[in-house]
């Protein structure tokens, strides 16, 4: 793939970062060409765009990944990632573009090839990684999931040497998933569209100015996969996994309810109805490794009990 | 689908007859356009190579099917198929060539739609998993008195036509997919290539001369699987219908020697005994919820051996 030219497409990865240095280094380098497998640094760019925080990732070692890395320290504005966003998308050069919302998503090592691939199938592809958490459970139903914890499990299972693993040391994130990945998805936190798509729906909406963004990831995710022409992939054998940061929905909160509760009413007063899943049903893309199987096997019981006629 | 103003097609669909008109007529609809879905005449065409026998199709009512079906009819001394399907790549035109060895396999809609998304991923085998209609294989089924009239009025009760995904309702894995698509299939009868692909291979080998052809296509997919990326379509199948073929219910045939003479037969002319490729398939493919039981087996009998 690497170096063909009659078949390059360069693909963008924009990963927004904030207050996440240790997490943001594992998503980087879990995108980097050393990681990455059927890929080339000529391939894609790394743009990381870091909001203002006391606890920098800062360019010199997000550079260190790889060549390919691209870094942009932006002011904090709001607390929301959609400023970043937005201006990680504009500095951003590929054809394609895979959108990382929350940098502490790390990815196994064919995500970057198998969006690619899609592309090449058809250039009005939109490809979701199915996303997962770190950890026993998903990570704000376990106060005993911290730092130290998933550190240890990460050592543990030395994802660097094979990524998959991954998948051994972490859970389907069911909130977003809730009928496995056969079936409509609410959205990505791995996204991939063409800059076409992107430009034809408005990009990203700026109004979702709540913390974390609210539901901006939802409504980019919607309008994406809406579209007439949308060929939405879905990868079974790869995956997103949440690292543990203390990110606005994904930490044990008891004041969570109340927040998605405001989220739905922003989205209500911008979009003028209620949020409702989009009813794009994904082709799966790509070989599944032995650790992704319970996941498949999840969805596949999913797609039984929904889809056949009673 | 696209370039359209190619006259070249995408893909041809090379499938061998011997025998059979009925089934064969299911088949050829089953690959027509008015069939297969978001594809049009244009990307592909059908190349249907009838060996001669007492019991023919009707080219007239086969060309009807499409004006991208294109019939032959030839002479076949033995009993091989390989003949036929190398002739019949001869003739076609496509820059892939899709090879249904048994012209008794009816298709699900998605068969050449997915195989033409699966070009664009360059250098591939595009397998797709083989069922038997009925509750049973059909070398298994004969001896319940399981024949083609009675499946043939199953078939026209299950209006396929109108879905054709309907067929995964009335079918059974095939011997050579028992274990599901997961892991390795032994062989495929729907499966694309490259035509350059299938040039320097050699096409199919018409050394195998035992009843059928003994192993020609398990031949083939082994040797095109082993230099290639394995692409499995895991919500299309192609179903064979019951029409006495040589390792599928044949009267008169002992089925337990004839595969040993095959075994025979491909240790002959391989030097080693037959294995089913060993290579890790990528799926490609919207789930239909009539296969997902056949997911669910698939995923089940690999989770065994992980």
């Amino acid at each position: 793939m690497a170096g063909d030219l009659l078949m390059r497409t360069l693909l963008s990865v924009v990963i927004v970062v904030y207050d996440m240095p240790r997490q943001a280094l594992n998503t980087i380098r879990s995108f980097s060409a050393g990681y990455q497998r059927k890929v080339g640094t000529d391939d894609f760019e790394i743009i990381v765009v870091e909001n203002e925080s006391e606890r920098l990732l800062g360019a010199h070692a997000a550079q260190a990944v790889a060549d390919n890395v691209r870094y942009f320290l932006q002011p904090n504005v709001g607390h929301s990632p959609v400023p970043a966003l937005q201006f990680g998308v504009e500095q951003s050069r590929g054809d394609s573009i895979g959108l990382v919302v929350d940098g502490a998503r790390m990815v196994t090592p064919r995500v970057l090839s198998l969006a690619l691939a899609a592309f090449r199938i058809t250039p009005h592809a939109i490809v979701s990684v199915p996303g997962y958490h770190l950890g026993r459970t998903e990570q704000h139903r376990n106060p005993n999931h911290d730092e130290r914890a998933e550190k240890a499990l990460l050592e543990h299972i030395d994802w660097l040497t094979d990524g998959y693993r991954l998948f051994e040391a972490s859970v389907f994130f069911r909130g977003r998933h809730q009928h496995g990945f056969l079936l409509p998805l609410m959205e990505s936190n791995c996204v991939f569209f063409s800059r076409e798509a992107y430009a034809l729906i408005g990009g990203v909406d700026t109004r979702f100015d709540m913390p974390g963004g609210g539901m901006v990831n939802l409504d980019l995710y919607k309008r994406l996969v809406e579209r007439p022409e949308a060929q939405l992939f879905v990868t079974p054998g790869e995956g997103t996994f949440h690292q543990f940061h203390g990110g606005v929905t994904t930490k044990v909160d008891d004041k969570r309810e109340q927040m998605l509760a405001d989220f739905r009413d922003q989205y209500l007063a911008i979009r003028g109805e209620p949020y409702t899943m989009p009813d794009t049903a994904p082709r799966l893309l790509g070989p599944v490794p032995g650790w992704a199987l319970p996941m498949l096997e999840f969805s596949a019981s999913c797609g039984v009990r929904a889809l056949l006629p009673a | 689908m696209r370039l359209r103003f190619l006259r070249r097609p995408l893909l041809s669909v090379v499938v061998v007859v011997y025998d059979m008109p009925r089934q064969a007529m299911n088949t050829i609809e089953t690959l027509s356009p008015g069939y297969q879905r978001d594809v049009t005449s244009e990307d592909y065409e059908v190349v249907v190579v009838e060996n001669e026998s007492t019991s023919l199709l009707d080219p007239v009512v086969v060309r009807q099917l499409g004006p991208n079906i294109r019939y032959l009819l030839r002479q076949e001394a033995g009993t091989s198929p390989a003949a036929a399907v190398n002739e019949g790549v001869r003739q076609s035109k496509g820059a892939w060539v899709a090879i249904v060895v048994d012209g008794a396999r009816m298709m699900s809609p998605g068969i050449v739609a997915n195989t033409l998304r699966a070009q664009s991923l360059g250098d591939s085998v595009v397998a797709v998993p083989g069922y038997h209609l009925g509750k049973k294989v059909h070398q298994e089924a004969v001896l319940d008195g399981y024949d083609a009239d009675r499946e043939q009025a199953a078939l026209a009760a299950l209006d396929w036509r109108t879905d054709g995904y309907r067929l995964f309702t009335m079918a059974v894995l095939s011997a050579s997919c028992r274990d599901g698509f997961l892991k390795p299939l032994a062989e495929s009868n729907c499966m694309a290539v490259p035509r350059t692909q299938f040039d320097s291979l050699g096409g199919f080998d018409e050394g195998f001369t035992t009843l059928g052809g003994g192993f020609v296509n398990l031949d083939f997919y082994r040797r095109a699987v082993d230099r290639s990326t394995l692409i499995v379509l895991p919500s299309e199948g192609c179903f064979h219908q019951f029409h006495g073929g040589a390792t599928t219910g044949a009267p008169g045939v002992d089925r337990d020697r004839l595969l040993v003479d095959m075994h025979k037969e491909y240790l002959t002319l391989r030097s080693e005994p037959h294995a089913p490729p060993q290579r890790t398939p990528v799926l490609l493919g919207a789930i239909n919820p009539h296969a997902v039981p056949f997911l669910q087996h698939s995923l089940s009998r690999w989770q065994e051996t992980f």
